[in-house]
């Protein structure tokens, strides 16, 4: 009697489980933030200078204008380049902000063993907090100062400068 | 319900045909709960997630966390992040969570834009009549995934049966 206690038992409660289920429904979101990019469209030049103690700087402008020691500047012409800023183009989503990091070297240098040129950089945006402006380019210009010393090596000096935006 | 009558009645009947006459008494419980029952509370948002040239993923679990692998997250702008959220009430009775395989996300502006989501995860935090269950998953990107709002207003089901 037992037994048919605990089938009848197990049947009904057996029954009543099987079916007792529930569902319910979510949505799933999600935003895509396009990637930031930077693309370099200009280098730096300094120009050609006269190789004597003072320094020259290239403003981080668009135009980037040359001021310095009157000792080292040197008239354009004869085969000398512009002196100008260097321009990136700059893409961040909008809404968002995005910092700027320079990888700067210390000295420009002729070819990879040659004498060095004392060298620092500067652009005009700012390190953190920079709004980005979806897919119109964001322009960043590259300036610098160059240092001089007396009786500096004649020849052609370069570098790299490395610059990172990320988003914060 | 009917068949459950029946074997009832056999059972009884055969005693009844062995002995003259025979009496027996039966003792018939039943115990009835509540239907199992479940409420969402929170929808699943996997908030901003910035697109690589590459492919990549977000994982973003029960607890709310998130963990970017080829992609980036913006600490500053998460927007809105949050596991799905809801109410299981179960009468302190064993029950089973399903979810989905996998799930397709539209961008709004490009249906042809998608993006997948799987590995579903679920955290309960018990109650002693009802549960609140968090579920988390995993959102895959593509290379250079499109930039959009992606959803899917079907959503996905979580169901809950009781064991």
């Amino acid at each position: 009697m037992k037994k048919i206690t605990f089938i009848l038992f197990a049947l009904i409660t057996g029954t009543t489980f099987a079916q007792e289920k529930a569902t319910e429904s979510a949505t799933v979101h999600a935003e895509i933030v396009m990637p930031i990019s930077i693309e370099n469209t200009r280098g730096l030049n300094f120009g050609r200078l006269i190789g004597t103690a003072g320094s020259a700087t290239v403003a981080s402008t668009a135009t980037g204008e040359r001021t310095g020691d009157s000792d080292v500047l040197a008239v354009t012409g004869n085969g000398s380049t512009a002196p100008q800023s260097g321009v990136f183009a700059i893409n961040a989503a909008d809404g968002y902000t995005y910092s700027v990091t320079l990888d700067a070297p210390e000295n420009l240098q002729i070819g990879t063993e040659g004498a060095t040129l004392a060298v620092s950089f500067t652009h005009n945006l700012e390190d953190t907090g920079n709004a980005g402006a979806g897919t119109t380019d964001i322009p960043l210009y590259l300036g610098g100062t160059v240092t001089l010393v007396d009786q500096q090596a004649e020849g052609n000096y370069s570098g790299t400068v490395g610059v990172t935006v990320a988003y914060e | 319900m009917n068949r459950i009558i029946f074997i009832l009645f056999l059972l009884l009947s055969s005693q009844a045909f062995s002995q003259a006459s025979a009496s027996a008494k039966v003792t018939s419980r039943a115990t009835i709960i509540d239907p199992i029952q479940i409420d969402k509370t929170l929808d699943l948002d996997f908030g901003n997630v910035i697109s690589s040239y590459n492919p990549g993923s977000v994982i973003l679990s029960p607890d709310g966390s998130r963990t970017a692998q080829g992609v980036q997250i913006s600490t500053n702008f998460p927007g809105t992040v949050n596991p799905a959220e809801a109410v299981v009430i179960h009468g302190n009775n064993n029950y089973a969570i399903t979810l989905p395989e996998s799930f397709v996300l539209y961008n709004s502006q490009n249906p042809d834009q998608q993006l997948r989501v799987n590995n579903f995860t679920v955290l309960p935090e018990e109650g002693t009549i009802s549960d609140i269950i968090k579920v988390g998953a995993t959102l895959h990107l593509k290379a250079n995934q499109a930039s959009g709002f992606y959803t899917n207003s079907a959503g996905f089901n979580v169901t809950v049966s009781y064991n």
